[in-house]
């Protein structure tokens, strides 16, 4: 069984217990990665229902699965890489991926926002419902790479491997989904100006 | 991959924490009791698997694991190779084909090996020619000993030939090898040697011969000048 004090154990040795029938090994792994995962969901499909049910089937397909992750991928992007897959599989059942899915457009998204002043951060709304409409105004390339780094505190290496993009690729989404969203929050008079 | 450097500035990562702390959607009690109901059963699953190593560790059951192991079709196409390698092997070592002979020693033994075959087959049928003969001597005794002693079967001169060629092997057989008619010649000739006629000796000596060039005439006058 786990020990106590033992909070420092990475995710790969408590994977590792647990296949081997420590069931408080999953408990841990289950407790560090939940929120993360679900509102990273969450945040894709901009539709509760859907994330739970794709969140529990994620967790459920790893429990099913035997292996162990790959020696070279951190647990973190294994289970994030399933929880995405099982979402695309979602959206190819039902039907029913949302029409700003379009694929991400380099030149149309690099125009210059312009860069938000202290009085514009300090402004930055504080509702719940804004910040989620912003988050719903990004391309979902975009959408995608800003909530891996923001939910599953992904280094830029790791969204590549999980986005299958070039690194550089993940760095301009980053920054320009944040561009765009400090714009949003800022002023969000300025997308239906832009529109 | 190394890690790049977090390429994000001091606003942008406020961002990132501001959605961080107003995000506080969380799993239904339900949904997190159904996984963990369902990680607590393969746990116990995988502990009981790990509590019986001994069944696992038997050679059928490592057979077994060996067999279906590996990729997709597991090993059963190695298995089966490997048994017909076995196969092949055996049955070359049970059946292997004497290999022709590349020089001419083969060819020349087989056909040094026929002629003796056939003149051991000769020489047997002479031996049982001449049986035959004598056969009727012992059977018989007092069936005209004189006649049969006197007047031996014709034979053929090539049939002499072969017999006088054999005759330093078979000596009890050569009286019956030399016809009447030699016979005579060659008692002419002791007497004609006798009579110090040597020349007419020789002569009759060298006609003989050209009769019966295989014939050892010096021999048969030696034999008969013993026998007078």
């Amino acid at each position: 069984m786990t020990q106590p004090g033992d909070a420092q154990i990475d995710d790969s040795e408590l994977l590792r217990r647990y296949r081997l029938g420590d069931e408080d090994a999953f408990g841990q792994l289950y407790q560090r990665h939940r929120l993360g995962l679900l509102r990273f969901l969450h945040g894709l499909c901009n539709d509760p229902v859907v994330a739970e049910e794709v969140f529990q089937e994620t967790w459920l397909s790893l429990i099913r699965s035997q292996s162990l992750q790959r020696e070279a991928v951190q647990f973190k992007t294994w289970l994030y890489q399933i929880g995405r897959n099982r979402l695309i599989d979602y959206w190819r059942k039902h039907g029913t991926r949302a029409s700003r899915e379009d694929q991400y457009d380099d030149q149309l998204h690099a125009q210059p926002a312009g860069e938000a002043t202290p009085e514009q951060q300090l402004s930055l709304s504080q509702d719940r419902q804004r910040l989620d409409a912003a988050l719903a105004d990004l391309p979902l390339d975009q959408r995608e790479v800003f909530l891996l780094r923001t939910h599953a505190d992904l280094e830029l290496h790791e969204i590549a491997d999980i986005t299958q993009t070039p690194a550089e690729t993940v760095k301009s989404r980053l920054r320009y989904a944040l561009q765009k969203l400090r714009r949003l929050l800022a002023d969000p008079a300025a997308e239906e100006v832009n529109v | 991959m190394s890690k790049q450097p977090n390429p994000l500035d001091a606003s942008e990562q406020q961002l990132i924490e501001h959605y961080r702390t107003h995000h506080d959607l969380q799993p239904s009690a339900v949904t997190d009791a159904s996984i963990m109901q369902a990680a607590s059963a393969a746990a116990s699953a995988a502990a009981r698997a790990a509590k019986k190593p001994a069944a696992s560790s038997s050679a059928l059951s490592r057979l077994h694991a060996w067999l279906f192991a590996g990729e997709r079709g597991g090993r059963w196409p190695v298995a089966l190779a490997s048994v017909m390698v076995i196969g092949v092997a055996v049955g070359l070592v049970f059946n292997t084909v004497e290999p022709e002979p590349t020089n001419y020693d083969g060819p020349a033994a087989r056909q040094y090996a026929a002629p003796a075959m056939h003149e051991q087959q000769a020489s047997k049928k002479v031996l049982e020619r001449s049986q035959a003969q004598q056969t009727p001597q012992l059977s018989a005794p007092s069936a005209k000993p004189e006649m049969e002693a006197a007047a031996p079967a014709p034979m053929a001169p090539a049939s002499v030939a072969s017999m006088a060629s054999s005759a330093e092997s078979k000596p009890d057989n050569l009286q019956l090898a030399v016809d009447e008619q030699t016979h005579a010649q060659l008692l002419e000739i002791l007497d004609l040697r006798k009579a110090g006629d040597t020349a007419a000796a020789n002569a009759r000596i060298q006609r003989l011969q050209q009769r019966l060039p295989a014939l050892d005439i010096e021999q048969q006058l030696k034999r008969l000048a013993k026998e007078r």
